[in-house]
């Protein structure tokens, strides 16, 4: 009877599924090359987020408790923890986009031949949810609760990030450099 | 055999001869083989229909369901088609889709097998046939949304053809699993399940015959040659190469 049930729902679940796909066809290859997630070339070699130079003291607070431990100067110490926050957020979705950049790119470099193995593409598709997942959550708890307090998660998120970075370099690392110049002229054109 | 039962069958075979005709007069059977062989085999069992009917009703009944029982194993063929259109031989991602593909295989038939056989655990009698037909169904389902996900995932362009087999089959297939579950779930809406099966079988062959009307392959991707490849390159390698530095100097100051 259970499997009867989960046969009916799963069934209805792939007809959904299906149905979506259906319906995506149509959007996608529109949606493919207006895309701003393909970013031209120039926007590959600057990813804003990994590039930014203080990432840690963004995320550390010592200058905030100098600050606060002065009785006159708490008022600044509560502006600069509040233009701290906004940066902390502006920079995670800065890491985010870079994140997704990295994920495209590699795909398209499989795509255009890169050989890849399924485990490490598993691995790196395994890496990338993770990795929104908790930039996503990570992003909140800033918003919510300020970001002084979870500099340790920041250098986690980060390394994931940074994870990402290595495994498309070697992706590339990959390809013959004779193909490179037809490789990049395939990303210029898909951008 | 009710009116319904004949105009839906009917139907059926127009359909099916519209489709065989469409894979026929542009020499499209020798691009799709297999989806070809599946179709003869279609025709030919639907027409064999007629004069089986003159058969008794066991003789009638063992050889539907026997021919349907082929027909769930040809059908395999269709999504061995849908996979080496997706990924052809001598595209880059072929040998990483096949391990991909054969992982997701192994893993759907085990599990169709296993399910199969523990139907005759089920508290109640049921059919052998629907039973099958469910497993298999969602295999094959699960089989065709694997391709066209990975499909998606790597951006690879579909043509009208192929994305019209594979859709109209991975629905269909997702449909029957459902109606055959829902068959032995409960047997007093049977004839409007009894109903839905032909129904969506025809919608398919529908559009099917309207994905192979024209011509369609799936498209090369395009290459700009206007692009300064050398330059760029080199400008994002540079770029590459600061961006995981600076990783890792924040992780490792």
């Amino acid at each position: 009877m259970i499997a009867l049930i989960m046969f009916a729902i799963v069934g209805l679940g792939l007809l959904t599924g299906f149905l979506g796909f259906a319906v995506g066809f149509k959007r996608g290859r529109r949606g493919a090359l207006d895309s701003s997630v393909l970013t031209a070339v120039g926007h590959m070699v600057r990813l804003e987020g990994l590039a930014f130079p203080n990432a840690a003291s963004l995320l550390d607070d010592s200058e905030y408790r100098l600050l606060i431990s002065n009785p006159y100067l708490q008022e600044v110490a509560k502006r600069f923890r509040r233009e701290r926050q906004t940066l902390a957020v502006a920079w995670i979705s800065m890491l985010q986009a870079d994140l997704k950049t990295l994920w495209r790119f590699h795909r398209f470099l499989i795509r255009q031949g890169a050989p890849a193995r399924f485990q490490e593409e598993f691995q790196i598709l395994q890496t990338y949810v993770l990795s929104v997942v908790l930039l996503s959550m990570f992003k909140i708890m800033v918003t919510t609760g300020g970001n002084f307090a979870l500099s340790r998660s920041a250098r986690r998120a980060e390394r994931l990030v940074g994870r990402m970075s290595t495994a498309v370099a070697n992706g590339l690392g990959r390809i013959p450099q004779a193909g490179w110049p037809e490789l990049e002229r395939s990303w210029a054109s898909a951008a | 055999m009710s009116s319904v039962n004949v105009f839906v069958l009917s139907l059926g075979i127009a359909l099916e001869v519209c489709l065989l005709s469409c894979l026929l007069r542009r020499g499209e059977w020798k691009v799709y083989p297999y989806f070809f062989s599946f179709a003869l085999w279609m025709v030919v069992r639907s027409i064999s229909f007629f004069p089986a009917q003159r058969l008794s009703a066991t003789a009638y009944r063992n050889f539907y369901w026997g021919s349907d029982t082929v027909d769930i194993v040809l059908r395999f063929l269709i999504v061995w088609e849908v996979f080496r259109h997706v990924f052809p031989k001598d595209s880059g991602l072929h040998n990483l889709a096949a391990k991909g593909f054969k992982a997701v295989a192994i893993t759907v038939t085990a599990f169709a097998v296993g399910a199969f056989w523990s139907y005759e655990t089920y508290t109640h009698f049921h059919s052998v046939y629907p039973a099958l037909e469910r497993v298999f169904g969602f295999a094959q389902a699960v089989l065709i949304l694997s391709i066209l996900a990975a499909a998606r995932y790597y951006d690879l362009p579909l043509g009208r053809n192929i994305s019209g087999i594979a859709l109209a089959f991975g629905a269909w297939a997702s449909m029957s699993t459902a109606n055959n579950a829902m068959i032995d779930l409960r047997h007093s809406f049977l004839p409007y399940w009894q109903l839905l099966r032909p129904l969506s079988f025809v919608a398919m062959l529908g559009m099917w015959t309207w994905a192979m009307w024209s011509y369609a392959p799936n498209p090369r991707i395009e290459v700009d040659p206007a692009a300064d490849p050398i330059a760029n390159l080199s400008q994002w390698t540079d770029g590459w190469e600061q961006a995981t530095s600076t990783v890792r100097r924040v992780i490792h100051p």
